[in-house]
């Protein structure tokens, strides 16, 4: 006997395993969050060692990157770097999720006025830009990568109720869902059994997306000053100190700002790949 | 000297699983001011086969044969002639009426395209013929119709619609696919009166395709029966009725209901796919009459009676063996 | 339309009221003593208590909350820690972000239906596939990036553009235009990537539609098929994306004037958040949510006239 949930996804492997973009952006973004984890052991310097005699230095067997204005080794920055981006750009989504889900379940599964005022109070929220509320919990909370991090999570949170509850409304007109109800099933339960697993598929989608605009988010963050706090490397404080320089060593904003760009890519094919497979359209 | 004469068309869909051909070898011709009616089940490659002679299939298609129409073979024809034809002197008339016209602009406007691309009317002589139109096709308050979006007209009026934008040019041919199939029974019969009064009016050939019979029986000269993309049956309409020879269209008048006649008689089997296609007489699976002949040769159409044709190896009127 | 509109405008009065309330809260939920940053730097407590009660700090929430926004209503958004009035510095500078936020959406909008558009009829062809790739790639590139990389390109190498910097248009038109230039397409990058998507998106689905198939059974030339029936059904899905980017558009404008040394509002905005000057940034968030709010209805009011079903019978689905 085949499990229906088993040859699911044996069907979803297979569909995955036709899609080389999905497959390379699966594998890219794994090689990140390795780097991020393991950044300690893999960068040759560690992020704030200076090396005076090396400023601004060109790529050598050394420095494979080259060096920064204070002589520090740009590789390694980078791979420390790496850190920040992955750790505000998956716990954000991951912090935005757990907010958004629950409340935008309840407003369309219920309807009614906590909808409506679930509803109003999103719109208000979605009102202010994302930028302008991070900025504005940066500055309330202090600039630091935790506070980022949770900045970047409520911000991302009114547009995430908005799908969730999207989803919800949808799904309770669902046969299944009506068939619970009429058979007594409890509300939790009807939520926990019917709703959540099916709405899975656009809540992964929908969390590939949001990552890969946390990240650059995170840098934006730091470009300004109201993420990471130096010496603490991230790819927007280095794009930041690149801005002086961006006449005498061009090189110095290439390498963060491509950094951002292959992370945030690979996110991007992630999810378009898994947003393809689990289209039920689809039909390879 | 008939109007549209097609030989030897087929068409075959590339899918991903494979081959399939839709109609195979259907060879008729059409002439001045009849009207043909051409009878099957859904998927028998009725459609298909009116589609493809204005070239409205999709790119996995490949057409087959030759279709004469005014001294040009439109199969073969470049694709700057056939949008000349399109719409001027061939009209096509889709199935759904409440998908087939674009619901962002108002009904005027999508007639008037047609006058304006094919007659090069202006604008306020396109409005007064679009009127005129509204009206021959009984649209009631045409003056007012003319400016209402699609969404506001019910799925009959839509169709009436569709026709009077066929009609617009007057063209020879018209070609009506499943004009009644997405309406209610009142308002069938309202369209398929409609069709007469054309025909009569206007002098226009008309090919009606369908899968009820009692629609046919109405309006039709001619009728052509298809069964898995081959015709198995041809003759003028009373002839058709009075003295059918194949037996799916005995089975088919045998499901048509009628007052006394008694429990209906569904034609056992289904459709067989087709894309696998055998060498033999495809209705043979599902025939009463079938014998080793039916399952190793295709039956070849020949005439029983003037003007009468049959595809099968043992026709007659009866259910049952001849 | 009519009750449509109403509907939405009234909706939007509520969220403008609501988000007011919440600019209000959350400025004061900031860090820091009001009177300091406004001037008692020396936190004698009676220069601090002087302070406090002629800026009205020392009486209740709700009612300072009522005396700003009765002010705000009259366009008296205060004076911010230069003494300046900050709703004159808002008149002043909002244009110049609105004039590039214009250009960005032409610019954006342009490349992005156009690709959209050719995507689609050729799909799955290298026009196709590159279109596809490189929307792809515009969305993932942070765009404050692009901008440092053009500066480095058109600016430092090249010399065809300035590195920074803002010309009013009527004192210097092409000054203007060279100056916004670049500022213009790295704004408009992620909205062109986005729009090319869905556009790409819609216009499949337009084109494989019944109504594509009547128009070419009528005989129309092909270009009159895409460009006129498909094209027209697939600009509602385009309005309603472009509306759901405006935030994204605002959000981008401000890092944008901040690399390009444009006096723009989103500069504005920052400046406000890291001078911690409240007043000024009680202002410009206000005047932000405001114009979002209002930007949205008039996509709204777009959106009702591409769509007959709105526009005629009133009658919404949504």
């Amino acid at each position: 006997m085949i499990n229906p949930r088993a040859r699911r996804r044996r069907l979803l492997r297979k569909r995955f395993l036709r899609r080389p973009l999905a497959i390379v952006g699966l594998l890219v973004a794994l090689t990140f969050v390795v780097c991020a984890i393991f950044a300690p052991l893999i960068a040759p310097y560690s992020a704030s060692a200076t090396d005076f005699n090396a400023l601004l230095a060109h790529s050598s067997r050394h420095h494979p990157l080259g060096t920064d204005e204070l002589g520090r080794d740009v590789l390694s920055r980078i791979l420390w770097g790496a850190r920040a981006s992955i750790e505000a750009g998956v716990f954000s989504t991951l912090l935005a999720m757990a907010v958004a889900v629950p409340i935008g379940i309840v407003a369309g599964y219920y309807r009614g006025w906590i909808d409506a005022v679930i509803a109003r109070l999103t719109d208000v929220l979605l009102a202010f830009p994302f930028l302008i509320v991070a900025v504005g919990l940066a500055a309330i909370l202090g600039p630091s990568l935790t506070n980022a991090t949770i900045a970047l999570g409520i911000g991302a949170a009114p547009a995430l109720i908005r799908v969730a509850r999207g989803e919800a409304l949808a799904l309770r007109e669902e046969d299944y869902v009506r068939a619970a109800v009429a058979n007594g099933a409890s509300d939790a339960r009807i939520l926990v059994r019917h709703v959540l697993p099916n709405m899975l598929s656009t809540l992964i989608v929908q969390t590939t997306v949001a990552i890969p605009a946390a990240i650059i988010g995170e840098a934006v963050l730091s470009f300004l000053g109201l993420g990471v706090q130096p010496p603490t490397p991230s790819w927007g404080v280095m794009l930041a100190d690149a801005q002086s320089y961006l006449s005498q060593a061009p090189r110095l904003a290439v390498y963060p700002g491509i950094a951002i760009f292959l992370c945030s890519l690979s996110f991007n094919l992630l999810g378009d790949g898994l947003r393809d497979i689990l289209d039920p359209r689809t039909t390879r | 000297m008939s109007l549209l004469d097609v030989e030897g068309l087929s068409v075959r869909f590339d899918t991903d699983d494979g081959v399939v051909h839709a109609v195979d070898h259907l060879s008729f011709s059409l002439a001045d001011g009849e009207v043909l009616g051409v009878v099957g089940e859904s998927g028998c490659g009725k459609s298909v086969s009116f589609m493809s002679l204005l070239r409205l299939l999709p790119e996995t298609a490949t057409v087959g044969g030759s279709a004469l129409f005014d001294g040009i073979d439109l199969l073969a024809a470049s694709n700057a002639r056939l949008r000349e034809i399109r719409g001027r002197k061939i009209a096509f008339v889709f199935q759904e009426p409440m998908t087939s016209l674009n619901p962002a602009f108002k009904v005027g406007n999508q007639i008037g395209e047609v006058l304006r691309r094919h007659l090069s009317l202006s604008r306020g002589d396109a409005r007064r013929r679009t009127i005129e139109l509204l009206d021959l096709v009984r649209i009631p308050s045409p003056e007012r119709r003319v400016d209402e979006y699609p969404h506001q007209l019910s799925g009959g009026m839509r169709q009436r619609v569709m026709i009077a934008m066929a009609l617009a040019c007057d063209p020879k041919i018209l070609i009506a696919d499943e004009p009644t199939t997405a309406l209610d029974v009142t308002i069938q019969a309202g369209i398929l009166d409609l069709m007469r009064d054309i025909r009569e009016r206007l002098g226009t050939a008309i090919v009606l395709i369908t899968h009820n019979l009692g629609v046919v029986a109405d309006v039709a000269d001619r009728v052509v029966v298809m069964y898995a993309g081959r015709k198995v049956e041809e003759a003028p309409v009373h002839d058709l009725f009075a003295r059918p020879q194949h037996p799916y269209t005995v089975g088919l008048l045998g499901a048509v209901p009628r007052p006394g006649s008694g429990r209906l008689q569904e034609i056992p089997g289904r459709v067989p796919s087709l894309a696998e296609l055998p060498r033999a007489c495809a209705f043979a699976p599902r025939c009463p009459r079938a014998d080793e002949l039916s399952h190793s040769q295709v039956p070849e159409l020949r005439e029983v009676e003037p003007r009468h044709l049959v595809a099968c190896f043992h026709p007659g009127p009866d259910a049952e063996a001849a | 339309m009519g009750g449509f509109l109403l509907r939405k405008a009234g909706a939007a009065l509520i969220v403008v009221f609501l988000s007011s309330i919440v600019v209000f809260i959350g400025i004061r939920a900031l860090p820091g003593d009001p009177a300091v940053a406004l001037g008692a730097e020396n936190r004698d407590p009676a220069v601090m208590a002087a302070i406090r009660h002629s800026y009205g700090l020392d009486k209740p929430l709700p009612v300072q909350y009522v005396k700003w926004i009765s002010k705000a209503l009259r366009g008296d958004l205060g004076l911010d820690a230069r003494q300046l009035p900050v709703a004159h510095t808002i008149v002043t500078r909002l244009p110049i972000t609105l004039e590039l936020a214009f250009l960005a959406i032409l610019v954006g909008t342009a490349i992005g239906v156009l690709a959209g558009v050719i995507a689609a009829v050729r799909r799955g062809k290298l026009s196709d596939h590159s279109a596809t790739a490189t929307a792809l790639v515009g969305l993932s590139v942070p765009h404050f990036w692009l901008g440092l990389m053009m500066i480095i390109v058109f600016a430092v190498d090249l010399h065809w553009l300035p590195a920074s910097g803002y010309v009013s248009f009527r004192a210097h038109p092409l000054g203007n235009l060279e100056h916004l230039a670049m500022p213009a397409v790295v704004l408009g990058t992620g909205l062109s990537a986005v729009l090319m998507r869905q556009t790409r998106s819609a216009m499949l689905n337009s084109l494989s539609a019944d109504y594509v198939r009547t128009a070419r059974a009528k005989g129309l030339a092909e270009s009159v098929v895409i460009g006129k029936h498909a094209l027209r059904n697939s600009l509602i899905t385009v309005t309603t994306v472009i509306g759901l980017q405006l935030g994204a558009l605002i959000s981008g404008a401000v890092i944008t004037e901040q690399i390009f040394v444009i006096p723009g509002f989103g500069r504005l905005t920052l400046d406000a958040v890291n001078e911690r000057d409240y007043t000024l940034l009680q202002g410009v968030v206000l005047v932000a949510a405001t114009g979002y709010v209002i930007v949205n209805l008039l996509v709204d009011v777009v959106y009702s006239l591409l769509n007959p079903r709105i526009r005629v019978s009133g009658a919404t689905n949504q």
